[in-house]
């Protein structure tokens, strides 16, 4: 089994979080590392079938991408936000961008916080300025998370993965982690890969920028790994948001960047593909995300 | 999409669907039109498209054994209505000789043969291509009678399950009981073509004949040419999806259903007869594909398709089928045609088919001498 440098620390978060009764929900390249790594066990166990018949590996990151609840900010008063803020401190992470991202003391390991965009009823308490969210009236102890509109889907079915490891300290840890679904997973990685392709060539090849491009072939990855259970609640979850906008957006940009072989999004994964040695079938994975997606 | 009955049709499907239908009617390419909503409700049997650098045009077609005058003004009245939509009549038969062209050309119908001529009328195209020879009136090689799409090849097809015919009657009879009907239809098979297919597989020297009686004498040149002579059967449609149904309904459901053969595949029931394993997928032949998606309530999809339908009105996918337990599977010598034009595992499998099948065919033919 492999593990990432940054997995102690996710572990400590984890527990500390589950304890607290904050339940994460790890996404970006740390979540998709996590999946891939549950799917090959799958695999090997139970002889899980996966959509593509070869599975591409997921990226290494350092980085800890987590999606709050909005609940943290809506409930209460502000003691929600004070206890997760005084949990990070415990773990000794400090503020890196105010508030909404934290780096650890003595690492590189840092935290970004994310959440979905609030709804109508939770912008009573709720404030959203430039995509950060926050309580309007906060406690002595701040804290924001990134307002994301296109993980609209964050909250559907979260995927329940083992965690078994060590925390920096060496304690064992035998507990669960939390992902996204593959259809709110799915739906970020189109935005992320549709911002990248959106980008004039010039900004695409600065240095920032170009880490964008590893989007595209998540999205590949994403698609690989999900099975005939997944693929029916991908179709489920399609119907139950084929109304909101912010879907129909997703959908737009499906069509733009992954249409054919030859869009935009499918080169960057062809590039991708190529840079990492991996096999893939992009006919294929058009035609599926199409199918998804339509 | 209905059943190819019309041989013409099948023919026509089967020269622009392979390698050389760039040069079927060169320069000019064709391409059929699958859409079922273009298909045999406005007096033509199929959409055609034809194409020329930039210029296309579509046809309505009608294919036809033979025809006459009368029958080419019919097939004219009847595409009035199509014309609105831009769809020219084009007549479709085995062969069209310079006469022929002549009376098309005044009766302002195009048309088209399977040997390369025809004639191509538009307000802005006209193409008339000449000179190609019937291959009806060639002296037929007697390779032809092996060819998979080929009615005639039911005939050395039975030879594989059967080595002695007191009469050549008695030979289309047992294709007949070896075909799949429906609805009582005419079956397409007839005494002639038995004769003709029975004087070239005794040229080949694969059957011997005394008086009136035909006799297996190669079972092994005859399994060789019918592995030599196969190519997968030409599919007018093809589904792949996904029905909540398990196989077992999926079957009670075509039993059920009238009009429509449906039989697995070759590689389908390859498991039956080899080492090689099961798909998950249930792969069948099947002559009207929209009826049997509709029937068992099938969608498509990519995603973990468990239903793969090819819709072909060949006859030697459905010639000698065995129903077991209300499945249909596809004849030992189907499977060994398909896995012997498959992958290395498939071809593998199939030498062991092959000389399993060979050692029964000749204890039955060494039976038979005795």
């Amino acid at each position: 089994m492999s593990f990432l440098i940054v997995e102690p620390y996710l572990v400590e978060l984890v527990r500390r979080m589950d304890t607290e009764g904050f339940p994460l929900i790890v996404a970006g390249g740390l979540g998709l590392h996590l999946k891939r790594r549950w799917v090959r066990q799958q695999v090997l166990d139970h002889g899980r079938e996966t959509l593509m018949a070869i599975v591409p590996e997921a990226r290494p990151t350092k980085d800890i991408d987590v999606f709050l609840r909005m609940d943290v900010f809506v409930q209460g008063e502000g003691e929600h936000v004070e206890r997760f803020r005084r949990a990070l401190e415990g773990l000794s992470y400090e503020v890196k961008t105010e508030f909404f991202q934290f780096s650890k003391r003595d690492t590189d390991v840092s935290i970004d916080l994310h959440t979905r965009m609030p709804n109508q009823q939770e912008l009573v308490v709720v404030k959203c300025n430039k995509q950060r969210v926050g309580r309007k009236k906060q406690p002595s102890l701040k804290l924001h998370a990134y307002g994301t509109p296109e993980a609209f889907a964050i909250d559907d079915k979260p995927q329940t993965l083992p965690l078994i490891g060590e925390d920096p300290e060496g304690q064992r840890f035998e507990g669960h982690v939390r992902v996204p679904h593959p259809f709110a997973a799915l739906c970020m990685k189109i935005q992320a890969a549709k911002d990248f392709e959106d980008l004039s060539p010039a900004e695409r090849e600065d240095e920032e920028n170009a880490k964008g491009q590893k989007h595209a072939f998540d999205l590949y990855l994403l698609l690989a790994m999900l099975d005939l259970q997944e693929v029916d609640e991908i179709r489920e979850l399609v119907r139950s948001h084929a109304e909101n906008p912010l879907f129909a957006g997703i959908r737009t940009g499906r069509r733009e960047i992954f249409g054919v072989p030859d869009s935009p999004g499918c080169r960057t994964i062809r590039k991708e593909a190529q840079r990492l040695g991996e096999r893939i079938e992009l006919e294929r994975f058009t035609v599926l995300l199409g199918e998804l997606f339509a | 999409m209905a059943d190819l009955k019309n041989p013409i049709e099948q023919e026509l499907y089967r020269a622009l669907a392979g390698e050389g239908s760039a040069d079927f009617f060169r320069p000019v390419r064709f391409e059929i039109a699958t859409s079922e909503a273009l298909r045999g409700d406005g007096g033509f049997d199929g959409v055609l498209t034809a194409r020329w650098r930039d210029r296309v045009q579509r046809f309505g077609f009608q294919c036809k054994r033979t025809w006459s005058q009368l029958s080419m003004q019919r097939f004219k009245k009847s595409m009035e209505g199509a014309l609105k939509g831009g769809l020219l009549p084009l007549l479709v038969t085995s062969y069209l000789s310079d006469g022929q062209l002549d009376e098309l050309e005044a009766a302002e119908v195009s048309g088209i043969d399977l040997n390369g001529n025809g004639l191509l009328l538009a307000s802005d195209l006209y193409v008339r291509r000449t000179g190609a020879k019937d291959r009806r009136k060639v002296d037929m090689p007697v390779s032809t009678v092996y060819r998979s799409w080929k009615v005639a090849s039911l005939v050395p097809r039975l030879f594989v399950a059967e080595v002695r015919f007191p009469t050549v009657q008695s030979v289309l009879d047992a294709c007949h009981g070896r075909m799949i009907r429906v609805n009582g239809g005419e079956p397409l098979l007839h005494l002639s073509t038995v004769s003709k297919a029975l004087t070239l597989l005794e040229k080949d020297l694969v059957v011997g004949r005394s008086g009136r009686e035909t006799r297996l004498l190669d079972p092994e040149r005859l399994l060789a040419r019918l592995v030599g002579a196969y190519r997968p059967p030409v599919a007018t449609a093809r589904f792949v999806g996904r029905t909540r149904l398990p196989a077992a309904q999926v079957w009670e459901t075509l039993r059920q259903l009238r009009g429509v053969r449906a039989v697995t595949t070759g590689r389908g029931t390859a498991p039956r007869h080899t080492d090689l394993a099961g798909a998950d997928l249930l792969q069948l032949y099947v002559s009207d594909a929209a009826q049997v998606v509709t029937a068992v309530a099938a969608t498509a999809t990519e995603a973990f398709p468990n239903l793969e339908l090819i819709e072909t009105g060949e006859e030697g996918v459905y010639f000698d089928a065995r129903d077991d337990a209300g499945v249909v599977w596809a004849s030992p010598l189907q499977t060994l045609l398909e896995i012997s034009a498959g992958g290395a595992r498939e071809v593998e499998a199939a030498k062991a088919l092959r000389a399993r099948m060979l050692m029964q065919m000749q204890g039955a033919t060494r039976h038979v001498k005795e």
